[in-house]
């Protein structure tokens, strides 16, 4: 990184690519990595290459740049290790992703990350045995509700209240109506 | 992966245990609802008789009609609950002595994979809910039957952040067992018919790779040997539709949950197994801690609308009861397996929480009216439908009998005529007005509390009572339960008064998350949410007391009842109050004695997650954006989006650019929620979070970007 600092690319400021740092690191540290070490030299390689991109400054901004070369390189190295030549980037990363998370807590990772061929054989066979089963496959039963007859009593009840829906003010009325014999009721027996 | 060997391994008492399923043939069992039912007419009859010659010896008025009237079904209820508590009692003392012993049958052999544990959630608390599912997985893998089965948590939830944190715990958890195959999760984007939707669903999607299904709640804890034993039951008679286990309460929040977690305890063994008296394979589902057969469930119990419109009629609410009567209808026994103890669950902390439960319940309830007399189903599922139906509107039949009452009295007292006591109409009784009124005051004071002394009694002969902290502790707790009790009484029926006429007139019961940790409530909440039972309770203290004095007397534990409602609220709140009593071992229970190692392992595990939630850079939503991890990992969980027309391309990107404007906390979380669900939209807008870096964007958004960076440079400030 040292020619980044010296021989910035046109368009660009070093402030734009102390932006580009931030980010690239953030995204790493965001995958897991702690190593401050390995960070720093990961971040100083991705904004070397990222320099190198084309129409930086003009029609791509310097974080774009970095984060796509990130990605690119992220995504590179997980076809590799899931050995999955055929994957669109896209699913690749997160897939990619997935694997990592799934790796148990305190497994030691990070100094396989974005390295070459060959890797350890335990690191390998972890990350292609973790795949995200959800569940299992859909094996479905038929669920409707069978005919139930309330009864006369029950049918009786909703036509008399589909009849009150149908006339509100008829409910309306015979609700005070039951609440004036109530208060009557009241009144008449207390006397 | 967590597995044990052999010597760490519990032994499964297998046919030695506790029995499931009681093997009574038709004849006992016929015999025994004779018995029951023909004691209960005598007993509702005799006091029915009594109470009306009483009444008209006073001279019967149309008001003393109504009271009688009003006073039936509340005596019918009184009578059905004494009895239950009493045969149970005589059947515990039947089971005591005819105990199974070791190695009379073997158990059978149980198919891997052939049981479902489904849990059931709705913004719930995270760390919870696994932290439970970890002590039930450990506990089944130190039975060594974990085979047998699969966990499925079928989240309702809605709430966004609470949504990403159980998909975080939920692949936590997956590591931490090594259950990968074992433990899924799945988040239903639409919550049609609440929970008996939700676990509908799950059974159109997955139900044929399972033959049981054990139905948890969120706050459900089984043990792995009381699951082993209801499989195993659920083998051994092919005709079983439902095992419903009885919960007790455990993990107490306050002295409120204490109080019940004593009363579950100590006193319903002998009601339980006196329901399983008289209904036998006619039991009942209460919706959680029982296993279903799953091929009758789906072929005979997907709920039917009631008629007309909700929240009387429409989508039943309270679906369980429901269930039970359609597998009944198939010709699937339903059974109470009340020798189980190894199933538990968790109170409310307090009374406004009961509350609000009980008013969904009460709805749910009211909403069996429409089933009493629906065509085709048992007798034993109309007398459940009748008893919950009866647990509601019994309060306002007993609020009204309060009210008649004192409007006969005061006409009374109001005549100025003296009273002339005619002789009894009973045959050959001769005794006086004053002998008859306490017979009946005696017999109905036995009917309340004598089941109590028969909880009592019966931990005493099983020997149990150091389990409660000791003879002299346990009388005095089921004394302060008595007196707790008799003091909520009145609280419950006002209360439930008003849920029964507001659920009639059409009000809707909302369902709310239930809030399970508040403790130390404050007076004003109690206040605001109870006054209005304190002011009737000095109404009908005023109005007893303006007709005879004597009266306000006699009406005074219903009136302190009310009164009291607001103190004894916050009292029984009070994490203070719980330390004490903890510590002086009152409302003491067997599970405080000697916990189940399944729910030892609750509270560690809840620590343990909480602490893995906090450690996260970013939380909740913000994660599933940002985090690349979490955002693959939510991503993973949505279905791709099946609209993929112009029009929802244009406003997804609306909706983007919204939220990469104002953040993604400017949405409703409704919204917000709904736009998590589209896998691509979220995919795209993690992608232009870290790949953008335009001077609109938000400041939350760059600032919880940079929550990962270990230095702040100059970004911060363009």
């Amino acid at each position: 990184m040292g020619s980044l600092t010296t021989n910035i690319p046109f368009g660009t400021t070093l402030a734009d690519w102390d932006v580009a740092y931030v980010r690239v690191e953030a995204y790493f540290i965001a995958l897991g990595l702690k190593n401050k070490l390995l960070l720093s030299r990961l971040v100083s390689e991705v904004l070397s290459a990222a320099a190198q991109c084309e129409g930086i400054g003009r029609t791509k901004s310097t974080v774009a740049a970095a984060v796509d070369e990130t990605e690119m390189r992220v995504a590179n190295w997980f076809r590799e290790v899931l050995a999955l030549p055929a994957e669109p980037t896209a699913s690749l990363l997160r897939r990619g992703r997935l694997a990592l998370l799934l790796l148990p807590d305190n497994y030691s990772w990070e100094s396989e990350f974005l390295t070459r061929a060959p890797w350890s054989p335990p690191f390998v066979e972890q990350m292609r045995r973790n795949y995200l089963d959800v569940g299992p496959s859909f094996n479905g039963s038929l669920m409707v509700a069978r005919n139930l007859d309330f009864g006369p009593v029950s049918t009786l009840a909703e036509g008399g209240l589909r009849q009150l829906d149908r006339h509100p003010r008829l409910r309306i009325a015979l609700g005070w109506m039951l609440l004036i014999g109530l208060a009557s009721f009241i009144f008449f027996a207390a006397r | 992966m967590t597995t044990l060997n052999k010597s760490e391994r519990r032994a499964i008492p297998g046919a030695s245990g506790p029995l499931v399923i009681e093997q009574v043939g038709p004849v006992i069992v016929f015999f025994r609802r004779l018995v029951f039912f023909t004691s209960w007419f005598v007993l509702w009859l005799g006091g029915a008789l009594v109470w009306l010659d009483l009444l008209w010896r006073t001279g019967l008025s149309e008001l003393k009609w109504v009271i009688w009237l009003l006073y039936l079904p509340l005596h019918a209820q009184l009578v059905f609950g004494f009895l239950q508590a009493f045969y149970g009692f005589l059947i515990r003392r039947k089971r005591a002595r005819h105990r199974r012993t070791a190695g009379d049958e073997k158990p059978p052999a149980l198919k891997p994979r052939s049981t479902v544990i489904v849990i059931p959630v709705y913004n719930e608390d995270p760390p919870e809910v696994f932290a439970r599912i970890r002590a039930i997985y450990r506990d089944l893998e130190s039975c060594g039957i974990l085979d047998v089965f699969e966990f499925f948590v079928l989240s309702d939830t809605r709430d966004p952040d609470c949504w990403v944190q159980e998909e975080q715990l939920w692949l936590q958890l997956r590591r931490e067992l090594g259950a990968m195959d074992r433990l899924h999760y799945r988040r239903r984007r639409h919550n049609l018919a609440r929970k008996s939707g939700n676990i509908s669903d799950f059974l159109r999607k997955w139900g044929r790779n399972y033959t049981y299904m054990v139905v948890l709640d969120a706050d459900s804890l089984m043990t792995g040997e009381t699951l082993h034993a209801l499989v195993t039951a659920m083998v051994a008679h092919p005709n079983a539709g439902l095992i419903q286990t009885v919960p007790r309460q455990i993990r107490p929040a306050s002295p409120f949950a204490r109080l019940m977690q004593f009363t579950s305890a100590f006193y319903t063994p002998i009601f339980a197994a006196g329901l399983r008296f008289w209904h036998h394979r006619g039991g009942n589902y209460w919706g959680h801690n029982a296993i279903i057969r799953i091929a009758p469930f789906c072929d005979a119990c997907e709920l039917p609308r009631l008629p007309w419109r909700e929240p009387i009629g429409g989508q039943i609410l309270s679906h369980d009861f429901v269930e039970a009567a359609l597998m009944r209808r198939a010709g699937y026994d339903v059974y109470l397996a009340d020798a189980l103890h190894g199933s538990f669950e968790e109170s409310p902390p307090h009374l406004l929480a009961h509350l609000a439960r009980d008013r969904r319940w009460c709805q749910g309830n009211l909403q069996h009216l429409w089933l009493l007399f629906a065509r085709g189903l048992r007798w034993t599922s109309r007398l459940h439908f009748l008893n919950g139906i009866l647990a509601y509107v019994g309060s306002a039949l007993w609020f009204g009998f309060l009210l008649v009452s004192l409007l006969s009295l005061n006409r009374a007292v109001d005549s100025g005529l003296s009273l002339i006591v005619t002789p009894s109409a009973l045959p050959s009784y001769r005794g006086d007005l004053n002998e008859e009124s306490l017979a009946l005051l005696a017999f109905t004071g036995l009917l309340l509390f004598a089941p109590k002394w028969l909880a009592w009694l019966d931990a005493a002969l099983r020997g149990k009572m150091h389990q409660f902290g000791g003879y002299g502790r346990a009388t005095l707790s089921m004394g302060l339960e008595t007196l707790f009790s008799t003091l909520h009484a009145p609280i419950m029926m006002f209360y439930h008064t008003l849920f029964v006429i507001t659920s009639l007139l059409g009000v809707r019961a909302e369902w709310t998350t239930q809030n399970r940790t508040l403790s130390d409530m404050p007076w004003g909440v109690a206040a605001k949410a109870l006054g209005s039972a304190s002011v009737c309770g000095i109404l009908l203290a005023m109005g007893s007391y303006s007709i005879d004095p004597i009266l306000m007397a006699w009406f005074s534990p219903i009136i302190l009842g009310l009164i009291l409602a607001v103190p004894m609220t916050v009292i029984l709140s009070s994490a203070s109050v719980d330390h004490a009593l903890r510590s002086a071992k009152i409302w003491y229970v067997p599970e405080e004695a000697n916990p189940p190692s399944v729910v030892k392992g609750v509270v560690p595990g809840i620590f343990q997650y909480r602490a893995v939630l906090d450690a996260l850079p970013l939380k909740g939503a913000a994660a599933a954006i940002i985090d690349p991890g979490v955002n693959a990992l939510h991503t993973a969980l949505q279905e791709p989006c099946s609209d993929t027309s112009k029009a929802f391309a244009g406003a997804r990107k609306e909706v983007m650019e919204a939220i990469l404007k104002n953040g993604w906390q400017a949405l409703p979380p409704k919204e917000l929620a709904e736009w998590m669900c589209d896998r691509e939209a979220m995919i795209e807008l993690h992608y232009r979070i870290w790949h953008v870096n335009e001077p609109l964007r938000h400041p939350d958004i760059t600032r919880q970007l940079l929550s990962y960076a270990t230095r702040f440079p100059g970004e911060a400030t363009r």
